[in-house]
């Protein structure tokens, strides 16, 4: 946890997002020169076509089918911000980052290519106005919308990867053009002091990565079969953790959900305080069989130790399948004298009777809930539908009104703590 | 002011104890009983129009012409809020308040609130579809019960949602929801393992499940050349139309197909529609998920007796409890009717 481990994190808040002749940032509104965005998401003959739309908070306006969504960030000085996409291969998480903050950009697209099976880009939804914006993060930011088309003759794991790359090369443009600006913010982000007195606490973070259309990226690469794997903190949040993940909608991470991780942004904010940050343990959940849950979540239990931490806070990133090995990597963490919480989303059914969890260890004894991903949301009529008429659910007309599940809702179960949500009892 | 209907029993009425059970259904205009203590809570709040009155052995004799009497009632009057007691620990009382509460609610969607022993008979069978405060054993604790029940009925009546059951000080209705809160995930997360480290109380957002009953295994089969085996598989093998609509997740189906079907495999072909696992093997051989072609050697070969005509499939993956009981429960119910000896149960 030493040096070269110290970011410096600059910030400037936006606070619109307009269209114009010239891409920069004055005083908090950024300008978006989208002639230029195009051209620049179009240099890859994969994608044929482009409209670049703005959708905020408090609009009638809903947007489908929502792929990757990425924060507008750039290094300032040597590097590239996602090393293994863009630019020289490196590590992050040291040196200067400018990051744009309460604005996305969000790629929304359907994909060229007929899907079957569990390895398909299903639907997700944002309303950016209404009950419904309480599910999603993308609610709660202005999002600089890429409806991409895909070029019709290729395959759809190309296009996944030029849609990936889209998000994050618009991502640092925007950010580009702001390194002149004042920051609003500037963080240090450094643990290596570390108070005696306060407890270690390492974070388990566990991804999804099982094919194309659910895959986590680590510098670039898949981790379909990552063992348990320690990371700085500051390498995630600076991008080296990159999704791909498109499979439920309520669940998935989004690159800006690892860029600004809650967790991780909550331990970086009270270390020193009351506990130290002692790293992060990434760990690649939907391991197949019982053994290979079993090594997985052991060998994160064992990383635990390694660190010394004293408690480590665990999340998943899917539903049942990602459940098991969670609770499994708790149990063993426990049992090796290190106090967990794990948080989880819940499953009690459309009427909420059921018993929520999927699975559980006797050593579960401290759940945060992040909510529900079986409830049933109704979405009004609204204004505007960005992305697309239809959403990919029983033909239904994306302008709504409809009922829809939380499950294809753009991080409705967002299980790193996207949303401010909880599940209660009634 | 709130206009409430007011349902209490012939003891509370001042009829009579146990020897007036019997009492007849009636109806009295404005309050009765502790009737006086409610209207006394609410002050200028609301008045109690209407109590409704009956015998508890009365109101058992025939429950159903008894909660038309005060459906009949409560219709005409159209109050904004029917109170049912407190009845407390009582059993026939507490029965007759929750069941009038519901009817009610259900029949007429007026909100209805009642007031109970947590431990009373009346809890467990109405819990989930009545409002219920809790209250101590006896009606020495009538002023805390008729606080209760007036703090609750009152925002029900003003057209408010019921609220997490802690926050509105009400014995839970079973069910979960998702709330917003003031305080973010990451720092719930935070502060519980900081408690949890510091050896001091926090309170887990999910209370562990009672552990499960052991489920015994079923007796061997005794002659398995004899037998007549059955396939059946979560991994949601259907006709690729999937003319039943099985849910590809969280599913709350499940269909049966004849096995000549899968043998032949065209017209219709068959697929998985399961959202958890990479089904193209499957797709490409629906062996994989349903070994058809490994039982039906046994088969030939005279291991087994024969393969049942029918395999069974549903897809699981976020699936509730409660569906995959009910499932199990009636596929297995299907089977012994038809005579299948055992099942092979391939999952994903």
């Amino acid at each position: 946890m030493r040096q070269p481990f110290s970011l410096t994190m600059h910030t400037i808040e936006i606070g619109d997002v307009v269209v114009g002749d010239t891409t920069g940032v004055i005083d908090g509104t950024l300008t978006i020169y989208a002639e230029e965005v195009a051209s620049l998401v179009l240099e890859d003959d994969r994608i044929s076509g482009i409209e670049v739309d703005i959708a905020r908070p408090g609009e009638s306006v809903r947007i489908v089918h929502c792929l990757d969504a990425v924060e507008p960030r750039t290094k300032l000085g040597d590097g590239s911000i996602f090393p293994g996409f863009l630019g020289e291969m490196e590590t992050v998480g040291s040196g200067e980052t400018l990051r744009l903050s309460g604005v996305s950009v969000l790629t929304s697209s359907l994909f060229p290519q007929p899907f079957s099976g569990l390895l398909q880009a299903r639907e997700a939804v944002v309303d950016m106005s209404g009950d419904a914006a309480a599910y999603s993060p993308f609610s709660r930011v202005i999002n600089l919308v890429l409806v991409l088309t895909p070029n019709p003759d290729i395959e759809n794991d190309d296009y996944d990867d030029a849609i990936r790359r889209a998000g994050l090369k618009v991502g640092d443009y925007i950010a580009k053009h702001a390194v002149e600006n004042e920051p609003d913010d500037t963080t240090l982000w450094d643990f290596s002091e570390k108070d005696p007195d306060l407890p270690d606490v390492v974070y388990f973070y566990q991804m999804q990565s099982q094919g194309r259309m659910a895959d986590t990226f680590l510098y670039g690469k898949e981790i379909h079969n990552l063992v348990p794997t320690i990371i700085h903190p500051n390498e995630v949040v600076d991008g080296a953790v990159v999704s791909g993940n498109y499979v439920y909608a309520c669940y998935k991470n989004p690159t800006y959900l690892h860029q600004n991780n809650p967790i991780i942004w909550e331990l970086q904010s009270r270390h020193g305080k009351d506990l130290n940050f002692a790293g992060v343990i990434i760990n690649r959940g939907h391991n197949y069989t019982q053994a290979e849950k079993e090594r997985s979540s052991l060998w994160a239990a064992k990383l635990a130790e390694f660190i010394g931490a004293d408690g480590a806070i665990l999340t998943p990133e899917g539903g049942g399948n990602a459940a098991i090995d969670m609770m499994l990597a708790c149990q063993y963490m426990e049992q090796a004298g290190i106090k967990t919480t794990v948080v989880s989303s819940e499953a009690a059914g459309t009427d909420g009777f059921d018993f929520p969890l999927f699975f559980t260890v006797p050593e579960a004894d401290a759940i945060v809930s992040i909510g529900s991903e079986d409830e049933i949301i109704p979405h009004p009529k609204v204004e505007r539908v960005i992305g697309g008429d239809t959403l990919l659910v029983d033909g239904i007309s994306a302008i709504g009104p409809f009922d829809l599940k939380m499950y294809f809702h753009y991080c409705g179960a967002s299980q790193v703590g996207g949303n401010v949500l909880m599940g209660r009892e009634f | 002011m709130v206009r409430i209907t007011h349902y209490i029993n012939q003891f509370f009425a001042g009829i009579g104890g146990e020897d007036k059970a019997d009492a007849p259904f009636e109806i009295r205009e404005g309050a009765v009983g502790p009737g006086r203590a409610i209207e006394m809570e609410l002050g200028n709040d609301g008045e109690i129009v209407q109590t409704l009155v009956c015998g508890d052995n009365s109101f058992h004799a025939d429950p159903d012409a008894n909660i038309a009497a005060v459906i009949a009632a409560v219709a005409e009057s159209k109050p904004d809020l029917l109170i049912a007691g407190p009845a407390f620990n009582a059993g026939r009382y507490g029965l007759a308040c929750a069941a009038v509460a519901t009817a009610v609610t259900e029949q007429l969607g007026i909100p209805a609130v009642t007031g109970l022993f947590p431990e009373a008979p009346a809890v467990d069978v109405y819990q989930s579809r009545t409002v219920m405060v809790p209250t101590g054993d006896s009606a020495g604790s009538m002023k805390d019960a008729v606080e209760a029940v007036v703090k609750v009925g009152l925002r029900l009546a003003g057209g408010d949602a019921l609220r997490p059951a802690v926050e509105d000080g009400r014995i839970p209705m079973g069910y979960r929801r998702a709330c917003v809160t003031d305080v973010p995930v990451a720092r719930r997360a935070t502060e519980m393992l900081l408690a949890k480290l510091g050896g001091n109380s926090f309170v887990s957002e999910v209370a562990l499940p009672e552990l499960a009953e052991p489920i015994p295994p079923a007796a061997a089969v005794v002659d398995l050349s004899q037998a007549t085996i059955a396939l059946v598989t979560e991994g949601g093998l259907v006709p690729e139309d999937n003319p039943d609509r099985i849910e590809s997740s969280s599913a709350t189906k499940w269909a049966r197909y004849p096995i000549s079907q899968l043998e032949k495999n065209e017209n219709p072909r068959f697929k998985s529609i399961h959202a958890g696992y990479d089904s193209q093997w499957v797709d490409a051989d629906p062996d994989r998920m349903v070994p058809l072609d490994a039982l039906s050697a046994l088969a030939a070969d005279g291991v087994i007796g024969n393969v049942h005509e029918y395999f069974y499939a549903t897809s699981g993956t976020g699936t509730t409890v409660s569906h995959s009981e009910r499932m199990g429960d009636e596929i297995a119910k299907q089977l012994i009717s038809d005579g299948v000896h055992a099942v092979l149960v391939t999952s994903t």
